[in-house]
C-alpha cells in the first residue's frame, strides 16, 4: 500500500466511525428534535478548534453476541476544544450508537478527558444523551460509571465542570451531573431520573409522563437540580459560554478580570427598594445597577426565587452574588434558598470569587413544614459557609436585616470583611411588630386602648431601633452609604482585599451540615 | 413572574406583600396524624392480610405483609386495638401513605 492508499484508508476510516450509529439512527435523533453528538460538540466550541481523541476505541465486551458487534466510537465522543479561545475538554455521548448505552470502554474514554481535564486545570464539559448502563456488559458498566463519579469528586473544586442533560440521563448516570457544578438543562430535551415512568407505573400504579416526572422545568423549578434553563439546544449553549467567561477556569485562574465597564445609566439605583418594609421590589434591578455594563448571569433562576445567586464583575473583577430576593416569598431563608444560597457560597471561596451579599430579608419561613423538613440544618448550611469562607466578602445591608437573618447573611460577626449599610436599613433583633408585641406586653394588655397602645409602642420601637445607627454605633456596619455610592466603594473594597491573607490551619476539612 | 401567585408572608406579626415559587405553591398543609389510621410507609404489593374486620389485636401482633423493592416485610400492628376496617387484600398495589387498616 502506497503512503497515498494509506492516507486514503485512514480517512476512509474516519468516515466510517464518524457517522456514529448511521444514518437511520442521525434521522430518528434529528426526528425527535436533538441535535446529534457532533453538532452539538461544533455548536459549543469555537469554530474548527475541536480535536478528538479514541475515535477507533472498541468496547471488549464478549456475552450476549457482543463479540462480533462494532460499536462506533463505543457511543462517546471526547476531545479537546476552544472556547472564547481559552481550552477546555469536552465529552458528547451518542444516542445514536446503542442509545449512547455506557459500557466499560465508553466510560475509559470520558475517564480519560476527564483525567486530562484535572492535569491539565481546563474546565470539563459533558454532554450526557444516554439509555443508561449497556446491560451487555454487566459489572463493567457500572464500574465504568464509579470511575467517572471517583474523577468529579477529585476534580470538584479544582476546575469547573459543566453537565449538559441533552436526552436522557436516567439510573446511576444522574449521579456525574449531580457531582458536578453546572447542570444545564434544554426544554422538552432534557430527562432526568433514578426511576423512568415505566418502572414507577409498574410498581407504584402512578402514571406519569417523563416531562413531568423529570423534564427541564421539574429540575429548574421543583428540584434544584438543575442549574441553568434553556429553550433550545443553541441557546444552552450560549449560556455555557457566557457563564464560562464570568468563572475562572481552574481554582488558580487569575484571567477573570475584564477592562472595568460602567453599568447601562438607566437605573436609578437610589429608588430601586421601596422604603415600606413590607414592599416587595426585585433585587436584580441593584445588582444591575452596580454590575460592570450591568451584566448579570443567574444561577438556578427558577428554583428557590426568593434567593438571587449569579456572577457579575465590578470593576473588571468577576464577584458572586447573594442577594434576598423581597419579589418572592418576601425573600426569607428556608430550606431550598439556604441549600441554594450555601453551595454557591462554597463554589466561590473553591475558586477565589469574591462574595457580594445584598441583605434584605425578614428572617426564616414559619412552617410546619420548613420546620420538618429540617430548615434548622438546611438554614445552617447558610452560617457554615459564609463562616467558612476565606474569600473578600463584601455585604451590603439594603432594607431589612432581622435577627438569625442578619446574623446569616455575612454579616460581620460571620467575618465577613466589609459591611455596608444603605439609609433605610433596619439591623435589629426582629421586625417593629414583634419587637414591640414582646417588650411592651404588658403595658399593652393593661391600656384602656391595647391598639392604640400597640401602633404608639410598635412607632416607638421603629424610630429608635429600625435604622443602620444602632449596629454602626457598635461597629458591626462600617460605613452607612448612598446607594449610588455602592459601586464605588465596593470597587475600592476589592481592591483592598486584592492580597487579604489567609490564615491555614491544619484542619482536613470541616464537618458542614450535609 | 406571571406564572406565581401573589402571596402574603407573615414573619414575626408582619405581613409581607410578595409572590409565590413553584415549589412554594406545591406544599401540602400538615395535618395531625390519626394513629387509628395505618398507612403504608412504603410503596409496594400486599402479599398477605392477617386479620379481619372485628379481630381484637395487640401490640406486636402480625397485620400483613408487603413486597417492596424484592422485599417481604413483615408489618406489625404498633399498638392495641380492634379492627374497623381492612382496605387491602393479597394482590394489591398500593401507594406511600395509602390507607391500609382502620382500627376502632
Amino acid at each position: 500500500m502506497s503512503t497515498n492508499e494509506k492516507i486514503n484508508a485512514l480517512n476512509q476510516k474516519r468516515k466510517e466511525v464518524m457517522l456514529g450509529g448511521g444514518e437511520k439512527a442521525i434521522q430518528k435523533q434529528k426526528d425527535s428534535g436533538k441535535l446529534t453528538a457532533r453538532e452539538r460538540i461544533d455548536l459549543l466550541v469555537d469554530k474548527g478548534s475541536f480535536n478528538e481523541y479514541d475515535l477507533f476505541v472498541q468496547h471488549n465486551a464478549k456475552d450476549f453476541g457482543m463479540a462480533d458487534k462494532v460499536l462506533n466510537g463505543d457511543g462517546v465522543i471526547i476531545g479537546t476544544a476552544r472556547i472564547d479561545n481559552r481550552p477546555i475538554c469536552v465529552f458528547a455521548q451518542d444516542f445514536t450508537v446503542v442509545g449512547g448505552s455506557l459500557g466499560y470502554m465508553h466510560a475509559m474514554k470520558i475517564v480519560k478527558i476527564q483525567d486530562l481535564a484535572i492535569k491539565m486545570r481546563v474546565p470539563c464539559i459533558g454532554i450526557n444523551d444516554s439509555g443508561g448502563a449497556r446491560i451487555q456488559e454487566g459489572v463493567d458498566s457500572l464500574a465504568g460509571y464509579g470511575e467517572i463519579f471517583y474523577r468529579n469528586t477529585q476534580a470538584s473544586g479544582i476546575i469547573p465542570q459543566i453537565s449538559v442533560i441533552l436526552g436522557p440521563c436516567a439510573g446511576g448516570a444522574v449521579y456525574s451531573p449531580a457531582l458536578t457544578d453546572y447542570v444545564f438543562v434544554v426544554d422538552n430535551v432534557s430527562k432526568m431520573f433514578i426511576t423512568g415512568p415505566e418502572v414507577i407505573k409498574t410498581v407504584l400504579g402512578e402514571e406519569i409522563s417523563q416531562e413531568n416526572l423529570g423534564g427541564a422545568r421539574v429540575h429548574s423549578e421543583i428540584t434544584g437540580n438543575a442549574h441553568f434553563f434553556a429553550h433550545s439546544e443553541e441557546e444552552c449553549f450560549l449560556q455555557i459560554r457566557k457563564l464560562l467567561s464570568f468563572i475562572p477556569h481552574n481554582n488558580k485562574d487569575k484571567k477573570t478580570t475584564r477592562e472595568l465597564e460602567k453599568p447601562l445609566d438607566n437605573i436609578d439605583i437610589n429608588s430601586i427598594v421601596p422604603l415600606d418594609p413590607t414592599k416587595p421590589y426585585d433585587v436584580r434591578n441593584v445588582i444591575k445597577a452596580i454590575s460592570d455594563n450591568s451584566d448579570f448571569i443567574e444561577v438556578m433562576e427558577k428554583f428557590a426565587q426568593n434567593i438571587v445567586i449569579g456572577f457579575g464583575r465590578i470593576g473588571g473583577k468577576s464577584v458572586g452574588f447573594v442577594a434576598n430576593q423581597a419579589l418572592y416569598l418576601a425573600g426569607v431563608l428556608d430550606v431550598d434558598s439556604s441549600d441554594k444560597a450555601a453551595r454557591f457560597i462554597r463554589y466561590c471561596n473553591a475558586f477565589d470569587i469574591p462574595v457580594v451579599t445584598l441583605v434584605d430579608l425578614p428572617g426564616y419561613l414559619p412552617g410546619v413544614d420548613q420546620e420538618h423538613a429540617g430548615v434548622i440544618r438546611h438554614g445552617a448550611k447558610v452560617l457554615y459557609a459564609y463562616s467558612e469562607a476565606n474569600v473578600p466578602k463584601l455585604t451590603v445591608i439594603l432594607r431589612k436585616a432581622y435577627g438569625g437573618g442578619y446574623i446569616a447573611m455575612s454579616s460581620r460577626h460571620l467575618n465577613a470583611d466589609f459591611v455596608y449599610a444603605w439609609p433605610t436599613a433596619e439591623i435589629a433583633v426582629m421586625g417593629p411588630q414583634g419587637a414591640a408585641n414582646i417588650i411592651f406586653r404588658k403595658e399593652i394588655a393593661e391600656a384602656s386602648k391595647p391598639d392604640e397602645m400597640r401602633k404608639q409602642k410598635v412607632e416607638e420601637y421603629k424610630e429608635r431601633f429600625a435604622n443602620p445607627y444602632v449596629a454602626a454605633s457598635k461597629g458591626y456596619v462600617d460605613e452607612v452609604i448612598v446607594p449610588d455610592e455602592t459601586r464605588e466603594k465596593l470597587i475600592h473594597a476589592l481592591s483592598l482585599c486584592e492580597n487579604k491573607t489567609i490564615v491555614k490551619t491544619d484542619k482536613k476539612h470541616g464537618i458542614p451540615p450535609f | 413572574m406571571s406564572e406565581n401567585r401573589k402571596l402574603k408572608i407573615i414573619v414575626d406579626d408582619v405581613e409581607y406583600e410578595s409572590f409565590s415559587t413553584p415549589a412554594f405553591d406545591k406544599k401540602q398543609k400538615w395535618t395531625k396524624p390519626n394513629d387509628k389510621i395505618i398507612n403504608s410507609i412504603i410503596p409496594g404489593t400486599i402479599i398477605e392480610v392477617f386479620v379481619k374486620k372485628g379481630d381484637k389485636v395487640k401490640e406486636g401482633d402480625a397485620m400483613l405483609i408487603i413486597e417492596a423493592m424484592k422485599m417481604n416485610n413483615k408489618i406489625n400492628f404498633f399498638k392495641d386495638g380492634i379492627v374497623d376496617e381492612v382496605l387491602v387484600k393479597s394482590g394489591d398495589i398500593v401507594a406511600k401513605n395509602q390507607n391500609l387498616i382502620i382500627l376502632k
